[in-house]
């Protein structure tokens, strides 16, 4: 028996319709609005996802001009927020496919944003975290694309796995098993790796 | 504490610890995690059907290598989660407004006419009739801009785009617009709302329809037709 969309869900899609209809109607400050409610979605998403920041920039900005050329074709099937993600992550996907991503500007990012952290940490905590993070930045970098998207969905935007799963168009259970198998290669570079077997 | 492992690997269990048939692992003896490490990693994020969860809590409590699993599995998630986020540079913006300020944005009536359609509930009848009316706007649209073309050329009376073969007065409604004929050209000319206005199944309609066959073969292509009475009223009748 369908259930009814709950009252929260109902009114987010209604908003979504009302901001859609608005820009089909050539209001241009619901392009705008659009815009500030996903930049920093987008932005990050192709942060992770590619590895390179100067590259996150130039990929935000396709996924943007894509949005806008495609959002008349949204038909409200999923939450906006859903669309936008399955945007950005096929457009990276598309784009990444033929090259690896780099690890070195990443690093330098993560070193830029490690400088804004939060300095109520005591230093030698800090520089291990920081550490920790620099490495496992670079780590999720080189996982396949299949595995990163899957964890970066779910670690670092919070996505539930029934989300990630109409992101990504596969089913749950192909959903669990790229997150488990991304967050076990992850471990092993932090060092924090399954225990290991003695030999016979 | 269970022991019973309705989830271990392959070809792994407790009792044996792995190939070597001894407890893995450090001086501690702890044992090597012999639950599923997808199951371990859906229950980390709260993603497995509550009978299934309790049943992993209970093997939890008894396997010190799942736990340890576990732990390793939530230090990775803690500081995957600790990454900063960046906030989107400026000229990101500024790139994207100057972008779509250069985009044609979604006009027309055929793209209102669509976003109207979307709220609608789309069952299969209502998708055909709905379907119907933007196909017949896209042609309308189509008729105008041809219209609009025969305003700079000389048409004859007996354009066979218009149907209109052998009329002396015609005035068509379109998109909002009307057009008078007025010999070889088409004029657009600026009407008040019509004093009445009738659907083309109405009987008043079907009165005025019935008074001359050429009304009827103009209907189909037009949004509206208004007539005008010697006395200056106008009436406006809708396909």
């Amino acid at each position: 028996m369908p259930v009814a969309p709950s009252l929260p869900a109902a009114a987010g899609r209604s908003a979504d319709r009302t901001l859609v209809e608005r820009h089909l109607w050539g209001d241009p400050a619901a392009f705008e609005e659009l815009y500030r409610a996903h930049a920093e979605m987008v932005y990050n998403l192709a942060l992770r996802l590619s590895g390179d920041p100067e590259g996150a920039l130039d990929l935000s900005q396709e996924v943007f001009l894509r949005i806008h050329r495609h959002l008349p074709k949204f038909r409200g099937r999923s939450s906006l927020k859903t669309w936008i993600y399955r945007v950005t992550v096929n457009h990276c996907r598309s784009r990444l496919r033929r090259r690896r991503p780099s690890t070195r500007p990443l690093a330098a990012e993560e070193e830029r944003l490690a400088g804004l952290a939060d300095p109520r940490r005591g230093p030698e905590e800090r520089a291990l975290a920081d550490d920790a993070g620099r490495r496992l930045a670079a780590a999720l970098a080189e996982l396949p694309a299949k595995l990163r998207e899957a964890v970066v969905l779910r670690d670092l935007e919070g996505l539930e796995y029934e989300e990630i799963a109409r992101v990504l168009g596969v089913r749950i259970g192909t959903v669990r098993s790229r997150i488990a198998r991304g967050r076990s290669r992850l471990r092993e570079v932090l060092g924090t790796g399954p225990l290991e077997e003695e030999a016979p | 504490m269970s022991r019973t492992l309705p989830f271990s690997r392959p070809g792994r269990s407790p009792a044996s610890g792995g190939r070597s048939g001894r407890p893995a692992g450090g001086p501690s003896g702890v044992g090597a995690a012999c639950a599923d490490p997808e199951l371990l990693s859906a229950y980390l994020d709260g993603e497995l059907p509550p009978a299934r969860e309790r049943q992993v809590e209970a093997h939890l409590a008894g396997c010190p290598g799942c736990r340890a699993e576990l732990d390793g599995l939530r230090a990775v998630v803690d500081h995957l989660r600790r990454l900063e986020r960046a906030a989107p540079p400026q000229v990101l913006g500024q790139a994207v407004a100057r972008r779509v300020a250069l985009e044609a944005r979604p006009r027309g009536l055929v793209a209102r006419l669509e976003a109207a359609l979307r709220r609608l509930p789309m069952d299969p009848a209502t998708l055909v009739t709905f379907g119907v009316v933007v196909a017949l706007a896209a042609i309308l649209a189509l008729f105008v801009t041809g219209l609009q073309e025969s305003e700079r050329r000389p048409v004859s009376p007996a354009d066979p785009e218009t149907g209109a073969a052998g009329l002396e007065v015609v005035t068509v409604v379109i998109g909002g617009r009307t057009f008078d004929r007025d010999g070889a050209l088409w004029r657009e000319r600026r009407v008040g709302p019509p004093e009445a206005t009738f659907a083309a199944g109405s009987p008043e309609a079907g009165a005025i329809l019935d008074s001359d066959p050429r009304l009827r073969r103009l209907l189909p292509g037009a949004e509206a037709l208004v007539l005008r009475a010697p006395d200056g009223r106008t009436v406006s009748i809708r396909p």
